[in-house]
């Protein structure tokens, strides 16, 4: 993601600019974790299509 | 990935004691609602009534074990305080989103101060996602400000991000992602947090100590409130909350819980078991997940790391709604990211106690629209009854009375009424013998204030249900509230803004109490503690919004602040005063916006 660095104005910027306002860099990996199962069980898929029919009612 | 640590003994066997006690509780106000509810003959409605009143109770008999379990005090035990050399490396964290930057970054120069006075090594990474051009650049000005006051260039950082993706988690994982790897441990804080460097160095001996330690969360205590409202909460959280929250360490063991903020993280750890992917659909139970610390301190222990909670580690403070608005406000985002959690309660590997504490959260929403669901079955069961039959067979020479039940009704009614106020007095009883009610003015004083929570609560507690079966029934029906920045600091409300926040409610308790008095006499006299507050809604919001002298609701923090609190107040007011422009530039005097 890219960061905004513009410095604000010509007196801030002498702090600013000196690199040092950012953390530094060091990457650090980060696996996607997995919370959903790939295969809803039966009974859920059908509750959640129940639920999917019935929520636009419920609005109105 | 290691398998999740198991519970010990002692763990498990205070879980299944809370448990059993919880189901007996509510099992004993079913059987008396029962035995009141078939006088009449039953009908459907008599079954849908004791089957929520079931629920219902259980889950208060399930709060109350919670401070019964945290009640005995700790043993003492050898904690290890001091950091072993080298000094790991540590950053502290603090996500910001359209905060008032003077009291922000106030907090952050106060707490510098306190970290060097601590002898700690950490950096400070300020972490904006604030999306309003004007306020960032107010950030930045801000920032030069803090640099200049601390001399903290190269130690305390500050960056924005363009893309706000994941929110408050979506930020912290931009800074793992990018500088991970540079710390060993990450203190988590909230943008009014405030903790002591002492306390920062504890946390970190104490992961140091703790090879297995994930994440260690500790008991923010409420500082700075000034209203009833806030005043009331304040004395709640540092009276009964350390006691709540040794019943909840007691019980969680291994599977403790994150809530976000003044909490501290082994980076690694939370790297690589805490990304969290977006779930399919759209919100409000699809895309990202909005109470993220629930679901990371799961993946967490799903991991095999421990996540514990010690309230008994001090200077950790954070801000508190000052008023019912802003409580109610804050309460519709956590309800919606309570009830996403539905999702997840069939997540792979979590552990059974992950999932129940997910459950726990999704029902602490749920558990108004329970109640209001009672009290509309028992109003339709009693207008459906049907009418007493006082010669049952023809031949009977005299009437045969129905038996009064209004014994059983008193028993149920003192009995909830009981596990709400019971354990506070519990709490109250052993702060008097332990000696901590001296902080709270005494015991007498905290007694009284006890008291005064205990009425105030139940007094608005009508409003409340109001404000969260609405919010719940809006995320149900699929609206999305999103995740608005929280308006801190705001305080006293007029009786318009109740009136415009509250007049629903005040219909909806006029309407309800009109067709009971009309269609079920005998019950309004059992529905005027629930309909009058509510009939008072506007007033309520006003009045609990109003400053309270501090006679009542007193905290030993107020007696004799923290160093780091104290040092916090006067920067902020040092740099709220408005000052000549110090940096010639044309936002300086925004960046000096007094509060």
């Amino acid at each position: 993601m890219s960061m905004d660095m513009t410095p604000i104005d010509t007196a801030s910027a002498e702090i600013i600019e000196t690199a040092h306002w950012a953390p530094p860099v060091a990457p650090l990996d980060m696996p996607a974790q997995v919370l959903e199962r790939r295969a809803a069980p039966i009974a859920a898929r059908g509750l959640s299509r129940l639920w999917l029919s019935l929520a636009p009612r419920l609005r109105a | 990935m290691r398998a999740p640590l198991s519970p010990d003994r002692r763990t498990v066997l205070i879980r299944t004691i809370a448990l059993v006690m919880s189901f007996l509780t509510a099992l004993v106000a079913t059987v008396l609602l029962a035995e009141a509810a078939i006088q009449d003959g039953i009908d459907v409605w008599d079954f849908v009534r004791t089957g929520l009143i079931l629920i219902t109770t259980a889950w208060l008999a399930w709060g109350a074990s919670l401070a019964f379990t945290g009640l005995a005090p700790s043993r003492r035990r050898d904690t290890v305080d001091e950091i072993r050399a080298p000094q790991p490396s540590s950053v502290v964290l603090v996500p910001i989103c359209n905060e008032d930057p003077v009291s922000t970054f106030a907090r952050i120069a106060a707490m510098d101060a306190s970290i060097r006075e601590a002898g700690v090594i950490a950096d400070i990474a300020i972490l904006s996602d604030t999306r309003d051009e004007a306020a960032a650049l107010r950030e930045r000005h801000a920032y030069v400000r803090l640099l200049e006051r601390t001399g903290g260039t190269g130690r305390i950082f500050y960056r924005r991000r363009e893309d706000n993706r994941g929110r408050k988690a979506g930020n912290i994982e931009d800074f793992i992602r990018r500088s991970g790897g540079a710390y060993e441990f990450a203190v988590i804080l909230d943008a009014d947090s405030l903790m002591e460097g002492a306390t920062i160095r504890t946390m970190i001996a104490r992961m140091q100590a703790d090879p297995q330690l994930g994440l260690l969360q500790t008991l923010p205590r409420i500082i700075g409130a000034r209203s009833l409202f806030g005043r009331a909460m304040q004395f709640a959280a540092a009276f009964h909350g350390p006691v709540f929250t040794r019943g909840l360490a007691r019980m969680q063991g291994h599977t403790g819980p994150f809530w976000g903020h003044n909490a501290i993280v082994r980076l690694r750890a939370f790297a690589e078991s805490c990304a969290l992917p977006e779930l399919s659909g759209k919100p409000p139970f699809g895309g990202h997940i909005l109470s993220h610390d629930y679901v990371e301190a799961a993946l967490l222990a799903r991991a095999g790391w421990s996540v514990k909670v010690d309230g008994t580690i001090g200077g950790s403070f954070e801000e508190g709604p000052e008023n019912l608005l802003s409580y109610a406000r804050r309460d519709r985002r956590w309800c919606q990211g309570n009830l996403q959690h539905i999702r997840l309660l069939a997540a792979p590997g979590l552990s059974g106690w992950s999932r129940f504490v997910f459950l726990q959260g999704i029902f602490a929403y749920l558990v108004s629209l329970l109640w209001a669901g009672f009290m509309i079955a028992s109003i339709i069961a009693t207008i459906t009854a049907p009418l007493p039959d006082y010669f049952p067979e023809a031949h009977n020479l005299f009437p045969v009375f129905p038996s009064d039940r209004s014994k059983e009704i008193t028993a149920l009614v003192v009995g909830i009424a009981g596990l709400l106020v019971l354990p506070k007095v519990a709490i109250w009883l052993g702060a008097s013998l332990s000696g901590r009610a001296r902080g709270f003015g005494g015991m007498l004083r905290a007694g009284a204030s006890v008291l005064a929570e205990v009425a105030l609560t139940s007094v608005i507690a009508p409003v409340m249900l109001m404000y969260q079966s609405r919010a719940v029934l809006q995320v149900l029906s699929g609206r999305d509230g999103g995740w608005p920045a929280n308006q801190r600091g705001e305080g006293r409300l007029s009786l318009l803004e109740g009136a415009q926040a509250g007049l629903w409610i005040s219909a909806v308790g006029a309407v309800a109490l009109l067709l009971v008095a009309r269609v079920a006499p005998d019950l309004t006299l059992w529905l005027l503690p629930v309909c009058v507050p509510m009939l008072a809604a506007p007033v309520l919001i006003m009045l609990t919004s109003r400053r309270l002298a501090r006679s009542l609701f007193t905290t030993p923090d107020e007696g004799a602040p923290a160093p780091v609190v104290q040092r916090y107040e006067a920067i902020l007011a040092e740099w709220s005063q408005p000052v000549a422009q110090t940096t010639g530039n044309s936002v300086s005097g925004a960046a000096d916006v007094a509060l």
